[in-house]
Parts: C-alpha cells; sequence; structure tokens
C-alpha cells in the first residue's frame, strides 16, 4: 500500500538507489536526516490549506502551522497548494 | 427566545453528568445547523470552536441565494451587507452576460452570519464556546470514538460525548485520522481574496470572469459588499505560479477594481470535488466542507454545509433514540446525503471536469451562445445534455457537444 496516496509520483535517492516514491504497491519511504520541511510563518495566512491536502495527517493548524516530521513522507502537495508560497519542501 | 430543554428518559449507560449526547467541532454553517437540530430534539449538544472569534478571518466570497433562506432560516438584515439581482459573466475578451436570478442573493457577512448561525443553535439548547482547539478524538474500550482532547486558554480537557461529529472544514486532520478523508491535490481550488474598498463595480450583480490564462480551471470573482467595497478573489489549479502572482495580473487588466484599497487579505483551498464516499464511525460523522461537500462547479459550500450538517443531525437524532451508534447504524447518512446531495455534486463535478477542458476561444463562444438561464441552470449544476445543448448553438464547439453526448 502506498502510504501517502497523494497521486504525485516522484524520484528519491536512497543509499544509492533511484527509488519511487508515491506509487501504488511501493511502500514510501521517510529517509531519515533528509526532512526537509519548512513553513514561512511571516508568508502564511493560516488557511489550512496544506492541512486539507496532506495525505498522512502530518499537519494541524494552530496559532502556526504545526509539522509532524514522523508522519510527513515529503511528498509536496502541501507547496503544490498553499496559495501563498509559505511552505517549501526540498525533497531528498 | 430561548427553548427550554425537554428532559428526557434516561438513556441506556447515560450515568454521569458530565457526558453530553454530541459534541460537535466547528461552528461553522455545518456545525451550528447540526448542533441546533439536535438541540431541539432534546439532545445536549456542545460545540467547539477553534477560532477566537467565530466566522473570522472569514474564508469565503460570502455569497449565498436568497432561495437557501428554505433550510437556513430567515436570515435578518445585519447579515446581509448587499442584495444581489443576479451575475454578470464575463468571457475572456471582455464581453459579458447578465443572468438576473428570480429569486435574488445576498453578499453576506461572514463575521456576523456565523455568529447568528451560532446564536440560532445557542437558542435552540445547545453550548457553543469559541476559542477551543480540539487536538484529538478520544475513543472508548469498544474503540467507538466517545470524546475529545481540548485545550481552553492553555488549560487542556478531555470531554465525553456520545457521538462527535466532525465538522471542521477541510483544515483540520481530524478528519484524516478519524476516516483517512483528505483533498487530493486535483481537486482543491487554490485561492486569494482580497477584500477591497473603494471599487467601482455594478453594486447589485456579482461578477464572474472566466479565463484560462487569468485564472486556470478557476475563475475570478468580484462580490460588492455594498458602499464601495468588494470580495475580489481568484481561484485557480494548485501550481507553482501562486493566486497573488494571477491577481496581479487581473488588477493590472481592472483599473476600476485596482484603485480601491485592500482591507483583508484571505486564502484558502477550496474543495471542489471528491465528495468523501464513507462519513461515519462508531460515533463519529463528518459533515460539511469536511467531507468535501461544496458545490464543484462555483466552490459555494454553505448550502451544502448546511443541509450536510441537518441530514446528519436527523440521522444522528434516530440513532441516538435507538441506543445503537455503530458504523451500521449511523452509515444512513452516507445513503441520505448520497441520494439528495451527492449524486447531483457528482454530476455537478462531471460538468466542472467538461468546462475546464475548454479554451478561453471556447470560452468566449460559450458565453456567446448562453442563454442567461442556462447560468443559473449550470451554477444549480445541470446534466452535462444541457452544456451540450449549449455547446451545439456554435458551430465551432459541435465536436465538444459531441463528445459530451
Amino acid at each position: 500500500m502506498c502510504y501517502t496516496r497523494c497521486g504525485e509520483a516522484y524520484f528519491t535517492v536512497y543509499k544509492g538507489l533511484l527509488i519511487q516514491q508515491g506509487i501504488q504497491n511501493i511502500p514510501c519511504l521517510r529517509v531519515d536526516g533528509f526532512m526537509a520541511w519548512n513553513v514561512n510563518n511571516d508568508k502564511c495566512l493560516r488557511c489550512g490549506g496544506c492541512v486539507s491536502v496532506c495525505p498522512t495527517a502530518a499537519l494541524e493548524l494552530r496559532d502556526n502551522v504545526i509539522h509532524d516530521e514522523k508522519l510527513c513522507t515529503l511528498c509536496g502537495v502541501c507547496e503544490k497548494a498553499c496559495p501563498v508560497e509559505a511552505i517549501k519542501v526540498t525533497k531528498p | 427566545m430561548r427553548r427550554v430543554r425537554k428532559s428526557l428518559p434516561s438513556r441506556g449507560d447515560k450515568g454521569d453528568e458530565t457526558m453530553n449526547d454530541v459534541i460537535v467541532i466547528g461552528a461553522g454553517p455545518a456545525g451550528t445547523a447540526c448542533a441546533k437540530k439536535l438541540a431541539e430534539e432534546g439532545f445536549s449538544v456542545k460545540v467547539y470552536d477553534k477560532r477566537a472569534e467565530i466566522g473570522a478571518p472569514k474564508r469565503c466570497g460570502e455569497g449565498l441565494s436568497e432561495a437557501s433562506q428554505a433550510f437556513v432560516g430567515k436570515i435578518p438584515d445585519r447579515c446581509i451587507a448587499q442584495k444581489i439581482k443576479g451575475a454578470r459573466l464575463y468571457a475572456p475578451d471582455g464581453r459579458y452576460l447578465d443572468a438576473i436570478l428570480s429569486s435574488g442573493g445576498f453578499v453576506l457577512e461572514r463575521k456576523v452570519f456565523d455568529k447568528w448561525l451560532a446564536e440560532e443553535a445557542v437558542k435552540a439548547g445547545a453550548a457553543v464556546q469559541a476559542n477551543t482547539f480540539i487536538s484529538d478524538l478520544v475513543k472508548d474500550e469498544r474503540g467507538y470514538f466517545a470524546g475529545v482532547k481540548g485545550e481552553f486558554l492553555g488549560n487542556e480537557f478531555e470531554e465525553k460525548a456520545r457521538v462527535v461529529v466532525c465538522a471542521t472544514g477541510a483544515e483540520s486532520p481530524l478528519r484524516n485520522k478519524a476516516l483517512g478523508v483528505f483533498s487530493k491535490l486535483n481537486s482543491i481550488d487554490s485561492c486569494i481574496q482580497y477584500e477591497m474598498t473603494n471599487v467601482d463595480v455594478v453594486p447589485d450583480l456579482i461578477h464572474i470572469y472566466l479565463s484560462g490564462v487569468l485564472a486556470p480551471r478557476g475563475y475570478v470573482w468580484v462580490f460588492p459588499k455594498g458602499e464601495h467595497r468588494a470580495n475580489v478573489g481568484l481561484g485557480i489549479i494548485p501550481q507553482d505560479k501562486k493566486p497573488g502572482a494571477y491577481m496581479d495580473e487581473f488588477l493590472k487588466l481592472h483599473p476600476e477594481i485596482s484603485k480601491g484599497s485592500i482591507l483583508e487579505v484571505n486564502a484558502g483551498c477550496v474543495p471542489v470535488g471528491g465528495m468523501a464516499k464513507d462519513m461515519v464511525a462508531n460515533g463519529f460523522v463528518l459533515c460539511g466542507e469536511g467531507a468535501n461537500h461544496v458545490n464543484p462547479i462555483h466552490g459555494g459550500g454553505i448550502k451544502e454545509a448546511v443541509l450536510s450538517g441537518q441530514m446528519a443531525a436527523d440521522v444522528i437524532a434516530e440513532c441516538l433514540k435507538k441506543n445503537d451508534i455503530s458504523k451500521t447504524a449511523l452509515s444512513k447518512f452516507n445513503d441520505v446525503w448520497w441520494k439528495e446531495r451527492g449524486n447531483h455534486l457528482k454530476r455537478v463535478e462531471k460538468l466542472r471536469e467538461t468546462l475546464e477542458k475548454l479554451s478561453d476561444a471556447d470560452l468566449n463562444d460559450l458565453v456567446d451562445a448562453l442563454k442567461p438561464e442556462d447560468i443559473i441552470e449550470f451554477a444549480r449544476g445541470a446534466k452535462l445534455s444541457v452544456l451540450a445543448k449549449v455547446l451545439m448553438r456554435k458551430p465551432r464547439l459541435v465536436s465538444i457537444a459531441r463528445h459530451l453526448l
């Protein structure tokens, strides 16, 4: 089962292997040490758009957007959905 | 008039005082509609809302048809910023077409409107509390959802209920944690909206600008709010170029709007399809925008939210009376909603998918071929065959029409 179900296929390099993520039947790898999810709180309008598209419930909107890196798969849909370029996801 | 809560015979194991019948998370149109109906039936209902002020900041174009009063209730004047006669639809080349609604509509003041809805729920007997963040759901020993964990002014608390209703809208992870429901990237529109003043537009029409260049897949809206104020918004398919950049381009082309000043900036992602198939679990119901109950063609959600909240309330009341809140019993809500609204909205989603394939030249021809009554028909969600009939009026579009039929 694909964990992310985000519909966005992308590739990542893990231990020298090219791994396809976000495709059914291939589990998404959460690569430790490559977590790169950032929100710019000055730009963020607290609209919660990123939360609504997050496939793994890794985001939560309180006073700021809270990110749970244990759940995040860096699929990047939040970055695409964000209306104001507040989120930056650097894929490994 | 405050309704006195009817005393109910004790039901099942409802022994302790702190046990609510229902907790509703979110005091928007869906949550308050659900709470109001349940409270009227005599159940004890608590509504929690995250915002410090219910309804603010708004995330909405604030348009509502007058016909919606049939289920929302008579909307008091203080909630209405501007009465509307109809819509003006602009083709990409600037030509436009007016569609006058027989019953008209409103541009609301959501900050007042949402509070009024909450007041109505309170009058019916529900309790509402703002500024309360619900962080998690609690399950009981049977694995049923049986309460919430929350925080109010820094104090954490846990509260129990027989049924938890999630009316949070799309912006909460709770719907994903409980049911695995979230919005797919291709079924949301990324939106930005400025509330502007000193804007010169015809005040009693809402203005819709169609253009694949200015707003790919979505549209630009200008909803007048009286005294030269207006909500100027834009929604597009999520992409790297953000709605703000598209908005700048739109304003450059429209000096009568861009001469105004920006009083408020709102953003948000509106679900435009992908209605949840399954909206219930044991002791848990998801309704409103959180279940993607939004009209996919224009992204309007107030009407759908209220309807889905009320349908959920009817089913919950029935289940509570029978003392059976299992998924099987509550799944009647799935059946009712899909029968009453779901299949209709699914058709609307298909219509949207078809319309988004049209190029700007096609859209020019389409607006040319449309008759005012067609627009109203589209906004309500007409069948594809209606669109096909419109397209048939233009020789260039016949091939697309044939494809539809």
